[in-house]
């Protein structure tokens, strides 16, 4: 604020028989943004930027070209043992021989075990990959409408913020001119313009996120 | 067409065959550019909304229709306007006809009488006014009426315009209002004869012989939409609520045509070639000779027709939902244009090759390239909702709902400036091209271009299929160790295979899913979550995927979501459109306006044409301050 003031007061003690032409009246803010400057801050602020819109739509159109994958991964372990009972004969000679005092029918009867006779492991490894290529999407998808929806919003947006810190930026820069040209006046009337332009500054600093003012001069 | 031509001198190769002369090409010039809307202030005070509007061929009337079916008639070019028809719910048309008729004597001879006094230009008594259900007359129109508000309210005017109706009705004790009957009045002057009008609406269609001063009602059977006259075959056309009407004599008496479109309200009628076709409410009617219509394979409504005049058989088609171009005499129909049109109301043909404009209630659009691409003729438009459009020369006019509005800069006709006066106040040909750029850079920017939400891809969409490849590796260790043998056995099986599946239709991602899985079945991945899946389902997935029924154009819910972006994207253009022009018509008049002395103005105006400038960048992205600079550099 203070260094707005000194700013205004320094300019007001100009006269207008000092100016050429109005370019030289101009000059003398050209140490300022100017406004494309200006613009360029609010669009960097706000985040509404074209080249934003255009990856948007750019994305939304080329994520359809890439397909949905689905992996998994199987694995199954199947197992099993078998087991048996067996007369002596059936597991071996010596076992015959001692029990070769039974009867065929009790040797008959006669049964050893449960013996594992048998094992089996069976190990399953299934992966798989799917690819899904939703073709109609590359042409236009829900996603697209929904994006350029939002694009159109970002755009509305951007026009508004835009129109309102040119707004700003130009009626700031008459008020200067005229208490650069204006000379003389009320003191009344003087620092109700030196507010206004404190307030249209800090107002142009809102849409800015306080950058124009980190651009001015310092002296 | 040029396979046509080549079979037809394949077919007669002895035969001398002279090629059709197709038309030169005229490169045209868009209308939009640099020019502005005026309305015409005569239109103002009426008491209905315009409906429709027309011209006579040789310029001297202008016929206006109202909503409530009054028409209005102006000699001035159509700045301003006198009634000459009431409207049917004033009651006019529930007098008792002989009464009428013998009042209507009456006053017509005191009116006679009147008028040899006054003017010797308008004492031709009409001859069938003694025919007639009811005459009424404007002998003054031309004279009296310079403000269709004053001609209402002025007493001695009000007089002239309507001696007899309003007599009769008063005679007969009748209050106005009193019949509350209502229909728009469609306006028609036949192109070959200037003296000849046609008025249709709800009460019949009315008939003036004499550039449309006097009326009498010549059927009072037929509500009439549209008229064309056919001169090669000597007969004029109604298209009605209820079919199309033929008249042998010029619109004197009207004849029925038994036909395919009886109970169809008729709205277009055309002549294509040797054909004429007729839009309906329900389809597309094609008649080689008036009388006897068949149906072509169109059957959806029809609001406007335009023959293209620079293709043989080209035709172009608004229909409530957009506009269609036929190349072969309306056999079969694609989607014309980028854009999403919707509320057309017609078409016409512009100068230049590939020239069409087009309006509705979204206002009035023109395209260059033969309707692929439109864009907005509005500025200075305030009432958008325009419900019809007459060209002269290659100045619009167009009936807006509350009054008539001018495209003010475009080729003069008889109304225009002298050239003159056009060569001092015209803008620049490059500065009116650099506008049309802008405006064009303004609305395609990326979120508002109107060109990716292109109907023709909706539809190209619904046919594309999803895609689904499948890959599967499996490997199976094994070990089976017999004891007793002493033996031990082991293996290793793999497998992999690679499936696919293609879906049309309404295809849901889980029964895709489901039917590539049964399709796996033949692998011997047992025991897998793919091998869980019946194959007693496919079958009614396999009709549900490949269900192809309702692939109909604009169904579906991203239709509706397009169309309504379409539409709020266009809204939004127009606004944007709007502002560019704003801020380079100030340029253009800080350009022109003479520098202030004082420093301090000079000051001003400096600062205006940058903030102008600085407006137009930010609506084209900094493409203005881009032009200039390229511009300036040497």
């Amino acid at each position: 604020m203070t260094l707005l003031l000194s700013l205004t007061l320094q300019l007001s003690a100009a006269q207008a028989e000092d100016f050429k032409s109005p370019e030289d009246v101009l000059a003398q803010f050209k140490d300022e943004p100017d406004v494309n400057e200006v613009q360029a801050m609010v669009l960097d602020y706000s985040k509404t930027h074209p080249k934003y819109l255009e990856s948007w739509m750019k994305a939304a159109k080329s994520s359809a070209a890439l397909p949905s994958l689905t992996l998994y991964y199987n694995y199954k372990n199947s197992f099993g043992t078998d087991y048996g009972y067996y007369t002596p004969e059936e597991i071996s000679d010596d076992v015959a021989e001692d029990n070769s005092a039974l009867s065929e029918d009790e040797a008959s009867s006669l049964a050893f075990g449960p013996f594992e006779t048998a094992q089996g492991v069976d190990v399953y490894h299934v992966g798989a990959v799917r690819a899904t290529w939703q073709l109609n999407e590359l042409v236009m998808s829900s996603e697209e409408i929904r994006i350029i929806n939002e694009a159109q919003d970002i755009v509305k947006l951007r026009d508004k913020l835009l129109e309102e810190a040119t707004r700003l930026y130009f009626e700031r820069r008459r008020l200067q001119v005229d208490l650069l040209l204006g000379g003389g006046g009320d003191m009344r009337k003087k620092v109700s313009d030196q507010l206004r332009l404190a307030e249209l500054t800090a107002q142009l600093d809102a849409h800015t996120g306080g950058q124009f003012s980190r651009e001015l001069p310092k002296n | 067409m040029l396979v046509g031509l080549l079979l037809s001198l394949l077919a007669a190769p002895g035969e001398a065959q002279e090629l059709p002369a197709m038309p030169t090409p005229v490169a045209p010039v868009p209308i939009s550019v640099g020019a502005t809307w005026r309305e015409e202030r005569g239109t103002r005070g009426l008491a209905a909304g315009l409906w429709s509007l027309a011209r006579s061929s040789d310029g001297a009337s202008w016929l206006v229709g109202l909503e409530d079916g009054a028409v209005y008639r102006s000699m001035d070019g159509a700045r301003t306007w006198s009634r000459v028809l009431r409207s049917p719910a004033e009651g006019g048309d529930e007098l008792d006809e002989e009464g009428v008729l013998l009042l209507g004597e009456e006053v017509a001879k005191e009116e006679e009488a009147r008028a040899q006094t006054t003017s010797s230009a308008e004492d031709e008594a009409d001859s069938e006014a003694a025919t007639s259900d009811s005459v009424v007359d404007d002998p003054d129109a031309e004279a009296s009426a310079s403000d269709s508000s004053d001609t209402e309210a002025a007493g001695p005017a009000e007089d002239l315009a309507f001696p007899d109706l309003d007599r009769v009705q008063s005679e007969l004790g009748l209050e106005e209002g009193a019949v509350a009957v209502s229909a728009p009045a469609v306006v028609w002057f036949s192109p070959e004869d200037p003296e000849l009008a046609l008025v249709g609406r709800s009460d019949g269609i009315w008939r003036s012989a004499d550039g449309g001063r006097s009326w009498s009602r010549q059927d009072p059977e037929a509500d009439a939409l549209r008229f064309l006259s056919v001169p090669q075959m000597g007969i004029v056309l109604a298209g009605t609520r209820a079919g199309v009407r033929v008249s042998p004599d010029g619109g004197q008496r009207w004849f029925d045509t038994v036909d395919v479109t009886d109970g169809r309200a008729v709205d277009a009628l055309v002549v294509l070639g040797k054909q004429i076709l007729a839009g309906s409410s329900s389809g597309l009617f094609t008649s080689a000779d008036g009388l006897r219509w068949k149906r072509l394979p169109m059957t959806g409504a029809v609001t406007g027709l335009l023959p293209d005049p620079s293709w043989e058989g080209g035709l172009w088609v608004t229909t409530p939902t957009g506009l269609l171009r036929s190349d072969d005499g309306g056999t079969t129909f694609y989607t014309a244009g980028r854009q999403v049109l919707s509320g057309l109301r017609g078409l016409t043909a512009l100068s230049g090759t590939g020239h069409v404009g087009a309006w509705g209630s979204d206002g009035v659009w023109e395209s260059t390239d033969g309707g692929v691409t439109w864009r907005p003729v509005f500025k200075g438009l305030r009432d958008p909702d325009v419900r019809d459009l007459v060209v002269v020369g290659d100045q619009p006019l167009i009936a807006a709902s509350r009054s008539v509005w001018r495209l003010t800069v475009g080729l003069p006709d008889e109304d225009a400036p002298t050239a003159a006066t056009v060569a001092k106040s015209a803008v620049p040909l490059r500065e009116q091209q650099m506008l049309g750029t802008l405006v064009d850079l303004s609305t395609r920017r990326a979120g508002l271009d109107l060109d990716i939400l292109s109907p023709k891809m909706l539809a190209v969409k619904r046919w594309l299929p999803t895609v689904t490849l499948t890959g599967q590796y499996g490997t199976q260790d094994s070990r089976d160790a017999q004891f007793l043998q002493g033996q031990t056995d082991e293996g290793r099986n793999g497998e992999w295979y690679v499936g696919g599946v293609a879906c049309f239709g309404r295809c849901a991602a889980g029964g895709l899913y489901d039917l590539a899985a049964a399709a796996d079945n033949s692998g011997s991945s047992d025991g897998t979550e793919l091998a869980t899946y019946s194959l007693d389902d496919v079958a009614s997935d396999v009709d549900d995927l490949f269900s192809l029924g309702g692939q109909i154009l604009g169904e579906g819910a991203e239709a509706f979501a397009a169309t309504n972006t379409g539409q709020r994207m266009r809204k939004y253009r127009g606004q944007v459109a709007q502002q560019v022009v704003g801020a380079w018509a100030t340029l253009q008049r800080l350009d022109r306006d003479v520098p202030s002395p004082s420093l301090s103005g000079q000051v001003s105006r400096l600062l205006d044409i940058q903030e102008a400038e600085a407006r137009l960048d930010l609506y084209t992205d900094g493409a203005y301050s881009r032009a200039r600079l390229t511009e300036s550099k040497p």
